[in-house]
């Protein structure tokens, strides 16, 4: 193993001593056509954005105003008149559990 | 108006985000050198470095949004362009084995002498050295590969390579510790293939 690190530390001890003479120099007109299609997208996917938010709005407007009226619909059906009538109507646990006849 | 002393970058990036060009090619002109040294380390010379440096500054100006200031600029384009090199590694295919029999003539004498010999590898040969070193990398997964190449290679510190690549240092750690077992193996099977 340490064999190992020591044969790596020669290697990379040597090939550090190399070194990249390649100059930078930007192509001519790369600022250029970066900045156009950079920006250009930049621009695009926000303006995609903005048209997916505001249709967006208008479905949340459509789904909300259906819960309303869905909700007004289903409270206006009849339910029992009476809920006197409801409770003496449901059978009694306890008789059921005890085996009593409920009509006894 | 590409120097660091010249150009202000809160400044520059406000009229950016306002979508002024001139301002634009000012940021892309001052971080162009910065982008091709990043490239440059990571990648080998085959890499077409203008194309790479293009994507590069494009998810810049698409991410310019999040950028918030909680890092230097020159920082956060590092990792953006640090995370494009992966990824350009990740699509590389890569050999499955590292064998003598894809080394040069000289590179396999350089590497015959560092296994059999204690002595430093000499001068002369330091180009091979460095090719060898690359080749070596090569069979480490992308991450691995950079977190050694800035250790021991451009020999950084564990908070430099934390600031360049948005890693924690335990991170950091990690994948070096991995890297060197993965190293150590490569090099018992190159030494067993050495003395059968």
């Amino acid at each position: 193993m340490k064999q190992s690190d020591e044969i790596w530390s020669r290697l990379t001890k040597a090939a550090r001593q190399t070194r990249d003479d390649r100059e930078i120099e930007m192509p001519t007109g790369f600022a250029t056509r970066v900045v156009a299609r950079g920006l250009s997208t930049s621009a695009l996917s926000e303006s995609l954005w903005e048209r997916f938010a505001i249709r967006m709005v208008g479905v949340s407007c459509m789904i909300a105003l259906f819960a309303v009226l869905t909700h007004f619909t289903f409270q206006s059906t009849p339910q029992t008149e009476d809920l006197s009538t409801a409770f003496f109507q449901m059978d009694d646990a306890a008789s059921i559990i005890l085996g009593e006849d409920s009509n006894g | 108006m590409s120097d660091d002393e010249t150009l202000d970058l809160p400044g520059c990036l406000a009229l950016v985000r306002a979508g002024d060009q001139a301002a634009a090619r000012e940021l892309v002109e001052h971080l162009y050198p910065q982008v091709i040294r990043i490239i440059r380390r990571h990648l080998p010379r085959r890499v077409l470095e203008e194309d790479l440096a293009q994507e590069i500054f494009m998810k810049m100006f698409s991410r310019m949004d999040q950028y918030h200031g909680a890092v230097p600029l020159p920082h956060w384009v590092s990792r953006i362009a640090v995370t494009t090199c992966i990824d350009h590694l990740r699509a590389q295919k890569r050999r499955p084995e590292f064998r003598w029999a894809d080394l040069s003539e000289k590179e396999a004498e350089v590497l015959d002498a560092v296994i059999t010999n204690e002595s430093e590898v000499a001068p002369d040969d330091a180009v091979e050295a460095h090719e060898l070193v690359h080749k070596l990398l090569a069979q480490l997964k992308p991450e691995d590969q950079l977190v050694i190449r800035m250790l021991d290679l451009e020999q950084r510190t564990l908070i430099e390579i934390s600031e360049h690549t948005g890693w924690n240092k335990s991170l950091v750690k990690v994948r070096a510790f991995r890297a060197r077992r993965k190293l150590r193996k490569l090099f018992e099977n190159l030494e067993q293939k050495e003395r059968s």
